[in-house]
């Protein structure tokens, strides 16, 4: 069995997601600079919270790629790292 | 304007470790833990919070490259995330609970172990290519530019691989690391997977694995925002100029540079302890 090549399903979603977050952040950044400290942690904090966002969007679109496949091992190895990655989360959130 | 300093400092430590990063196959993180440190004094987990952010703005830049070129192996891929990620998750937990002093032991004694495999493997050839036959399960096919032809390759040692992913995550978890410096060399030494897949794969998870994390840091308040998206600007623009010079280095050369950069590093983290 050939392992499927990787498809841009939801690539350009992850990309546009990596991009507007590198831009939040350069902004809140220039924020910080000229003085308003508490605006500028928001900004950087939304463009962190993309930047986490991007692999799970990655992941997600992935599942979908092998689920279109009928790939059954791979989705649920895929299924079995969302799993982790929530529970990290909740964790987190504890 | 206090901060102007930090943020720039930070940028070009970023800058530096994306771009050797890049140009050694790495996720920039062995290279920046060190930095900030050492330069910004700051403890090893905060600076591993700061880290895993690079990690996961460095893995969706490299993924984004090599999308739909067949180079990423998303099946052997999946199964190495899920012990990878684990093996995040249980880093990012325990690195809360170990003191500083643990943790730079931890970091000096894994990149001394690592320079050291990179040295005893110089010139030595691991994968066997071919352009005919069929791949095994976990095996894969992919163009070669260079070459002009498909290759076809063969995974071997698979629970080898699994076990390896498992300490990569966790190694990432407690120190912020990609884990790829440890899962390439790993997956082209003893299980058959071609360097081009082997990076580009790990590139995939790296990202996914420093999320295990990541979080955990985050809520404990060991990712300071403004540094962290100072380090990740950096990371940005030194990957692409690494990316750049990358081609023009034999694979020796990279595996020299690679070795002594990490002992380096590792006596960096060493002096630390003294």
């Amino acid at each position: 069995v050939t392992a499927p090549p990787a498809r841009p399903i939801g690539h350009r979603i992850d990309q546009i997601l990596l991009l507007a977050a590198k831009i939040l952040m350069a902004a809140g950044l220039a924020i910080r600079l000229v003085g308003a400290t508490g605006v500028a942690d928001g900004v950087i904090a939304a463009g962190l919270v993309a930047l986490m966002a991007t692999p799970l969007v990655r992941l997600v679109s992935t599942m979908v790629d092998h689920l279109r496949r009928r790939d059954w091992l791979t989705l649920a190895a895929s299924l079995g790292v969302t799993a982790v990655l929530v529970w990290s989360i909740l964790t987190a959130l504890r | 304007v206090s901060d102007t300093l930090p943020i720039l400092l930070v940028m070009g430590m970023g800058m530096a470790a994306g771009g050797l990063g890049a140009l050694l196959g790495l996720g920039g993180g062995v290279f920046l833990v060190p930095l900030l440190t050492g330069v910004l004094d700051l403890p090893v987990q905060k600076a591993a919070g700061i880290s895993l952010m690079t990690v996961i703005a460095a893995s969706g830049t490299v993924t984004g490259g090599t999308a739909g070129s067949g180079v990423v192996n998303l099946r052997l891929g999946m199964l190495l995330l899920v012990f990878a990620s684990i093996g995040g998750l249980t880093g990012g937990i325990t690195a809360q609970h170990l003191t500083e002093r643990t943790l730079t032991l931890i970091f000096a004694v894994t990149t001394a172990v690592v320079a050291l495999v990179t040295v005893s493997r110089l010139d030595q050839v691991n994968v066997i290519e071919a352009t005919s036959g069929e791949p095994n399960r976990f095996g894969g096919r992919f163009f070669e530019p260079k070459r002009g032809y498909d290759v076809v390759y063969r995974v071997q040692r698979l629970p080898l691989a699994l076990a390896v992913s498992l300490v990569a995550g966790n190694v990432s978890g407690l120190l912020g690391l990609g884990g790829g410096i440890l899962q390439v060399p790993a997956l082209t030494a003893w299980c058959g997977v071609p360097i081009r897949v082997a990076a580009a794969t790990s590139a995939f998870l790296i990202g996914v694995t420093a999320l295990a994390s990541a979080p955990i840091y985050y809520a404990h308040g060991d990712v300071m925002p403004y540094l962290a998206a100072a380090a990740v600007l950096g990371v940005t623009v030194g990957a692409r100029i690494g990316l750049r010079w990358s081609p023009h280095l034999a694979p020796r050369q990279l595996k020299v540079l690679l070795a002594a950069t990490l002992v380096a590093v590792s006596a960096l983290m060493f002096a630390r302890l003294l």
